[in-house]
């Protein structure tokens, strides 16, 4: 027998079987599907299976038959209350004692006091049944809901999957193209490194047989081959930062900054002034990508002054003002300054304000140095205006050891 | 101890000519060899097949080893002649053009003495290979 035939079943529990076949005989008759259980044991397992309405006569409800019964009506499913009818013969008070003893178990109950007229049980029933299609259409809803659910459920998870999928697929892509740039950009330098060495030789020892516009011819050759290879060392020091392992130690950043200005000419020029105003906090930070950070802003500061303006850098720290176990470093210039509007623009890859006759460069430096003050988990910023100097600031965790 | 050369192990013939002339305006006297890739480093040093002739192609005093080359590469050069007993005590230096911090931690760990990132002028190699003479001065080879 399938459900939707179980769900219209009217169980009738009735022990003396004239009384449940005279009833039976009727439902039927009426359009009822009648199903007479003989025993409490029976009873439970037909409602449990499939039931429209439990119709039980008075003498069914006797303990301890009728108490498994009812247990079957508390453990029904939340959208379930199955609808009983009791026909009884007795009085007031057996009515309130039959009442107390199914009050517990079942919501929906009906009582009919014999002698019972045949319309008046066909029309209980009908009702009851009517109240019981109306629990199977919340049953339904709720069965269509998980159902739902679960489809969408499974929906996320295929996303998700594919999600995955498709991001490993690009990250690998992306990691390909990184390794190729990077191996083009290495090979490139060593035919760089052949031009800029055999025209420096020419230049030193061959100079006599060239006149005044072939040693012009040769500089230039130096000097594009010089910017060439500044540009892939720019690209190739970008690409490890991007692509390299950061590992976090603590720096002293006061050696750091002394030991970049010893080993960068430029910035021991007489006529460049840097003022480091300590102390200046250690820090959580890798020192190789720490060192690009300081001297690509230290070498800035140098560069971007008006011509015969000695440059004057200033350097300091304090705690952020967002976060306090960050450290603020400030680098401060007098020169050429940045209009507002250019400000975001400028640490992006290639991005230049000037020209290059002007102010030689490959656009790269300040995004090194942003990609590398986020990969240490900082940040990296500018105040300017043009013609007042900027002040560049980048923003690292302290470190306690 | 009339017999020592200074092994070059470098595939680029542009820098091979560099090095050579760094070292002639260095002064240096000691004669150069160059082995133009790493499976032709461990046959010179090992003294096999034409390289047993050590009159010609003696022991080093030096070696300058390039890490990115075809066939065998520098680190399994080093690799080799730490596990060579007579010829893992020959002073390495390396001279390449990779920056990478890695490259730099394992060519230390496989027993480089030094390591030289290739110069753009041959100024700076000029003064790269007077640093790289005081490993050879220091410690010749006693064959």
């Amino acid at each position: 027998m399938d459900q939707p035939h179980r769900d219209e079943r009217i169980i009738i529990s009735a022990p003396i079987g004239q009384d449940a076949d005279a009833m039976a005989a009727l439902l039927y008759a009426e359009g009822f599907q009648p199903y007479i259980c003989r025993s409490a044991t029976d009873c439970s397992r037909q409602i449990a299976a499939g039931a429209g309405v439990l119709l039980m006569t008075e003498e069914s409800l006797e303990p301890p038959q009728a108490s498994d019964i009812f247990e079957v009506f508390k453990t029904q499913p939340s959208w379930s209350e199955l609808p009983l009818i009791i026909l009884t013969s007795g009085g007031e008070s057996r009515l309130a004692t039959l009442l107390d003893m199914v009050a517990t178990a079942a919501g929906s109950v009906t009582l009919l006091e014999r002698p019972l007229r045949a319309q008046t049980l066909v029309r209980s029933v009908e009702v009851a049944l009517h109240s019981r299609r109306r629990q199977y259409q919340v049953r339904d809803l709720i069965e269509e809901l998980a159902r739902t659910q679960e489809k969408l459920r499974q929906h996320a998870v295929n996303l998700e999957k594919t999600v995955a999928e498709r991001t490993a697929e690009l990250t690998a892509t992306v990691q390909e193209l990184e390794g190729f740039s990077y191996s083009i950009a290495h090979d490139m330098r060593a035919p760089l490194r052949a031009m800029l060495g055999y025209s420096n030789i020419l230049a030193e020892e061959h100079s006599a047989k060239l006149d005044e516009t072939g040693k012009i011819y040769l500089e230039r050759i130096s000097t594009s081959a010089d910017r060439l290879d500044q540009l892939i060392q720019d690209v190739l020091n970008y690409s490890r930062i991007v692509r390299g392992d950061i590992l976090l130690s603590p720096v002293n950043t006061e050696k750091l900054l002394r030991e970049i200005i010893e080993s960068y000419p430029n910035l021991h020029r007489p006529d460049v002034t840097i003022e480091i105003i300590k102390p200046l906090p250690r820090v959580q930070a890798n020192p190789a990508a720490l060192t690009q950070v300081f001297s690509n802003l230290l070498g800035n500061a140098i560069k971007f002054v008006q011509p015969d303006v000695p440059p004057r850098i200033k350097v300091w720290a304090e705690p952020s003002p967002q976060n306090h176990s960050m450290a603020r470093f400030w680098f401060e210039d007098n020169g050429i300054g940045i209009d507002e509007s250019s400000q975001q623009r400028i640490f992006q890859m290639f991005q230049r304000l000037n020209r290059a006759e002007l102010y030689e460069g490959t656009g790269i430096g300040l995004a090194i140095v942003r990609k590398a003050a986020e990969r240490m988990g900082g940040n990296t910023g500018v105040e300017s205006n043009r013609g007042k100097g900027s002040r560049f600031w980048v923003e690292l965790k302290t470190s306690s050891a | 101890m009339n017999a020592s050369s200074i092994l070059l192990v470098e595939d680029d013939v542009n820098d091979v000519f560099f090095f050579g002339r760094a070292l002639k305006k260095a002064g240096v006297t000691i004669p150069l060899q160059v082995a133009r890739d790493g499976r032709e480093a461990m046959a010179y040093l090992s003294g096999t097949g034409e390289f047993a002739d050590r009159e010609k192609y003696p022991l080093p005093c030096l070696i300058v080893l390039d890490l990115n080359m075809p066939g065998k590469n520098g680190f399994e050069v080093l690799g080799c002649l730490r596990q060579t007993p007579p010829l893992s005590t020959l002073p390495v230096v390396i001279l390449t053009s990779s920056q990478s911090e890695k490259d730099i931690a394992r060519a230390r760990e496989l027993g480089a003495r030094d390591y030289y990132v290739k110069p753009n002028e041959p100024g700076r190699l000029f003064d790269l290979v007077k640093l790289m003479m005081t490993q050879c001065d220091g410690k010749e080879p006693n064959s």
